[in-house]
């Protein structure tokens, strides 16, 4: 049972758009893809020790990559994820060999910079819209689909963070973790790991990215690499530290429902508000929550 | 008998300060070696190279006849090259079992892990995490993760600082029972009484050269030797 539990909200999820408004179930999707952007960006930041600040950057990319392949190539709406993904997986192994050489701040300034350079081209293409973005016609149930989609997406991460946590090969990257020097000495290829961590992590932001466009139908480079959504996923990470299997699910959902409390309430001055409630949830759980305590 | 190390004509430097110039020595199966010289002399720099965390300017490094001059720390540790630090550095959040299984996962061959624990003493807190052990026991942790390696050449960096008496008996005794298994040591070491009896021969470092070759014993009483530990003042101060 204790093994099923991060499963149980899965099932509920599972079976909720049958009860739900349009609103909701939008609410939900944003959620969902919020814990997805936590669990990709932990597969380095918790299980490898790199923070990738601008992790954002292959969020947008797979995002606007998915965009075109859908909207000028009229390619299926499946067909188009996984290349989206695939495309920032790409983007990922020819970046890593000179972002994974950095560490710790070093390595988050790196993929700062990345997000920044590519924010910059999104705005200045043609194949991107520039500054128009990209607006896109998508089906009646696009909510509905955009919904399932993002839940198979949560359900696939949520199952690669239990297998890593309980796996050898979890072991080994956590290994890396904890003394990198320690780990090339017995044997261990520590550049295989860090860069397979990183694109695998790529994979799945792009992923998101395509989902999210779907979404919202529509893409332009201030949306898709907004420093803000960073800043959401580490703040979820930072809670989520001694608890990365079901903090960064737990920690989406209080997170989402406190912004649209915040914003449906107070329009203007909700970012204020959140920026508080960030400050004082990150000084009382310095260390996060543990899930145990529940 | 068969050479299990041969060091040739290697050089370091960092910046312009020259760390090894031309270190040349062998070694051979079953024997343990005692590195030593005063601080800064070239020690850790050489053991680094060796299990290469540091790429040499120059030489040759051969490890059973096969040239690893250019080979990754990881591909070492594979081909049999195991290696503690000074500073013990186990991984702290995981169980001293899962420590030593790690190694296991990335090398050929069975190993049996417990077997290693018990060697080397640990066998009863193997499911301690690695934050919980004293000095001690993280020397011996570090022990048993080269031993997991299967190696055939031990490069060990000062396991006997900071341990009391009973401990550094105790791994003289894992020491002498790995010689007999025909592991080669190689052991950097300040702790100069704890070799007695153990070493076989020991080379003393001093300003990045090999200033002495030969006994433990003969070394005492080597003049280039205490030059290079008591100074020139203190050689003519004994006539």
């Amino acid at each position: 049972m204790k093994r099923l539990s991060p499963f149980i909200p899965i099932f509920i999820l599972l079976l909720l758009p049958f009860e739900l408004n349009p609103y909701w179930l939008r609410l939900l999707t944003s959620f969902m893809l919020l814990a997805c952007l936590s669990y990709s960006h932990n597969l380095l930041f918790y299980f490898l020790g790199y923070p990738a600040f601008g992790g954002i950057a292959f969020f947008g990319f797979g995002a606007y990559a998915f965009s075109i392949l859908y909207n000028s190539y009229n390619l299926p709406f499946p067909l188009s994820l996984i290349l989206g993904g695939l495309s920032s997986s790409l983007l990922a192994i020819l970046v890593a060999p000179i972002i994974m050489r950095l560490k710790s701040h070093y390595f988050a300034i790196a993929t700062l910079a990345l997000q920044l350079c590519l924010m910059e081209l999104a705005q200045n293409l043609e194949i991107t819209g520039g500054t128009m973005g990209i607006a896109f016609n998508v089906p009646k149930d696009s909510n509905l689909i955009s919904y399932y989609s993002s839940l198979i997406l949560l359900s696939v991460l949520l199952l690669l963070t239990l297998f890593l946590e309980r796996s050898r090969l979890g072991l080994t990257i956590k290994a890396i973790r904890e003394d990198e020097i320690t780990a090339m000495s017995i044997g261990i290829n520590t550049t295989l790991y860090r860069s397979l961590a990183f694109v695998i992590m790529a994979l799945f932001l792009g992923i998101a990215g395509g989902v999210f466009s779907f979404w919202n139908a529509y893409v332009d480079a201030p949306t898709l690499f907004n420093p803000m959504l960073s800043v959401k996923t580490f703040f979820i990470l930072t809670l989520s530290l001694s608890s990365p299997v079901h903090g960064p699910l737990l920690w989406s959902f209080i997170f989402e429902a406190i912004f649209e409390m915040l914003w449906s309430r107070f329009l203007v001055l909700h970012g204020l508000f959140l920026g508080l409630a960030i400050v004082l949830l990150i000084l009382t759980f310095p260390k996060g929550i543990s899930w145990k305590r529940f | 008998m068969e050479k299990v190390l041969e060091v040739i004509d290697v050089k370091k430097s960092f910046g312009g300060n020259r760390v090894l110039e031309g270190v040349s020595f062998s070694m051979k199966k079953g024997e343990i070696v005692g590195l030593l010289g005063p601080n800064g002399s070239g020690k850790t720099t050489l053991l680094n190279i060796l299990s290469g965390l540091v790429r040499q300017d120059s030489g040759e490094i051969r490890f059973k006849g096969i040239d690893i001059s250019r080979l990754p720390p990881y591909k070492r540790a594979r081909l049999g090259i195991g290696r503690t630090f000074q500073i013990p550095k186990p991984f702290w959040n995981l169980k001293v079992l899962e420590n030593v299984e790690i190694v296991c996962h990335h090398i050929q061959g069975n190993v049996k892990v417990e077997e290693i624990l018990k060697k080397v003493g640990l066998y009863e807190l193997r499911h301690r995490k690695g934050s919980e052990l004293s000095l001690a026991q993280r020397k011996r942790l570090e022990l048993a993760r080269s031993l997991a390696l299967s190696p055939s050449l031990l490069l060990l960096d000062e396991i006997f600082a900071g341990l009391n008496p009973a401990s550094i008996r105790e791994i003289q005794g894992v020491l002498k029972g790995l010689k007999e298994e025909g592991i080669s040591i190689l052991m950097v070491e300040h702790v100069i009484k704890a070799l007695v009896g153990l070493v076989d021969r020991v080379l003393v470092l001093h300003e990045g050269k090999i200033i002495y070759h030969g006994s433990l014993e003969g070394m005492m009483e080597d003049k280039e030797v205490r030059r290079a530990y008591l100074g020139e003042r203190y050689l003519a101060f004994e006539g």
